[in-house]
């Protein structure tokens, strides 16, 4: 399975690189711009497909965290951190883009909206764990602590998407809940950047999984030739 | 990574990084709020943190692949060593 994706990696990579190129294409020259928020509505594109991109990385973190509470093999762990590493890259930039986005549009760039307050908790929560497992030595009990961590960390995740549905703020109603909707230029011009991002996560998190995987052999590698070095001396 | 990929991803990307500013700008603006700082430029700098993000994302991982790649080549000169080194058996 591993050798089937590694394969097809490089083909993947391409068709992201195109999607990112169709999905500049049609944010800046297919939909058009925003009659109340103007140009600066056009962070939107991005904006939400990385929000999207923070939860899939959490996600992983949490449940492959989860799996190896069960089952504790390092290739879950492996898994665990290299989602929060690539959650953590994409919640970064969630919070840089909301409050530009806000300046224009709140006409300040932080409010202690329900949302914006419940994505910075989870900002902490999975910095926290990341701080945790680079700081500290890569042990059984470390990992598991840093488990522990990612399996509650996931709880704030529905508290963000549910938030201004039970408790209000500044954050539009997305259309399937409520919302006003979006034009169909701008619908279809979202729905190719949501694929890029979609295809971006992919291809980010197998590069740097697979490197951690292999750092993890090469590091077995060395032990099995200090054990090998050693059994031969006294033999 | 292979390197012909590894071409093809930093002439996508930087083609974008660059190209982008032009884009936004040549977009005509309604802004929302009335702030001192054109909603472009925002765009801009929104557009362009994420491709830098992206790309220093990628650079780590890569730097990280190089040393994994030396590791291993270490490893590989260990296990010539011990090998070279063992005693030949008598025919």
């Amino acid at each position: 399975m591993i050798k089937f994706i590694d394969r097809i990696f490089p083909f993947f990579a391409a068709v992201t690189a195109l999607l990112c190129i169709g999905a500049l294409y049609a944010i800046f020259f297919y939909a058009g711009v925003d009659t109340v928020q103007g140009i600066s509505q056009k962070i939107f594109f991005v904006h939400v497909p990385s929000a999207m991109s923070c939860y899939a990385g959490f996600i992983i973190c949490s449940v492959a965290s989860l799996v190896y509470l069960l089952k504790p093999r390092r290739g879950w762990d492996v898994a665990a951190r290299t989602g929060a590493d690539l959650g953590l890259l994409f919640c970064i930039y969630v919070l840089i883009s909301g409050p530009i986005w806000g300046y224009k549009a709140w006409g300040k760039p932080w409010v202690w909206d329900p949302q914006l307050t419940a994505t910075f908790v989870l900002f902490l929560l999975y910095g926290g764990y990341v701080a945790l497992r680079t700081l500290s030595s890569d042990t059984h009990t470390i990992r598991q602590i840093g488990a522990v961590l990612a399996v509650f960390a996931c709880v704030d995740i529905p508290f963000i998407h549910y938030s201004i549905q039970n408790w209000g703020g500044q954050h539009p109603v997305v259309e399937r809940e409520g919302g006003s909707g979006l034009s169909p230029d701008i619908a279809a011009a979202f729905g190719v950047s949501m694929l890029a991002f979609l295809f971006l996560f992919t291809t980010l998190y197998w590069l740097l999984l697979r490197t951690r995987l292999l750092e993890l052999r090469v590091e077995e590698l060395h032990l099995e030739v200090e054990d090998l070095s050693i059994s031969h001396e006294f033999s | 990574m292979p390197r012909s990929l590894q071409k093809i991803l930093l002439i996508t990307t930087s083609s974008l990084v660059l190209l982008l500013p032009s884009l936004a700008l040549a977009q005509n603006s309604a802004a929302a709020k009335e702030t001192t700082i054109h909603g472009g430029v925002l765009v801009i700098v929104a557009y362009i943190v994420l491709w830098v993000l992206i790309f220093g994302f990628m650079a780590t991982v890569l730097r990280k692949q190089a040393s994994v790649i030396s590791d291993l080549a270490e490893v590989e000169a260990r296990v010539d060593k011990f090998f070279d080194d063992l005693p030949e058996k008598p025919e």
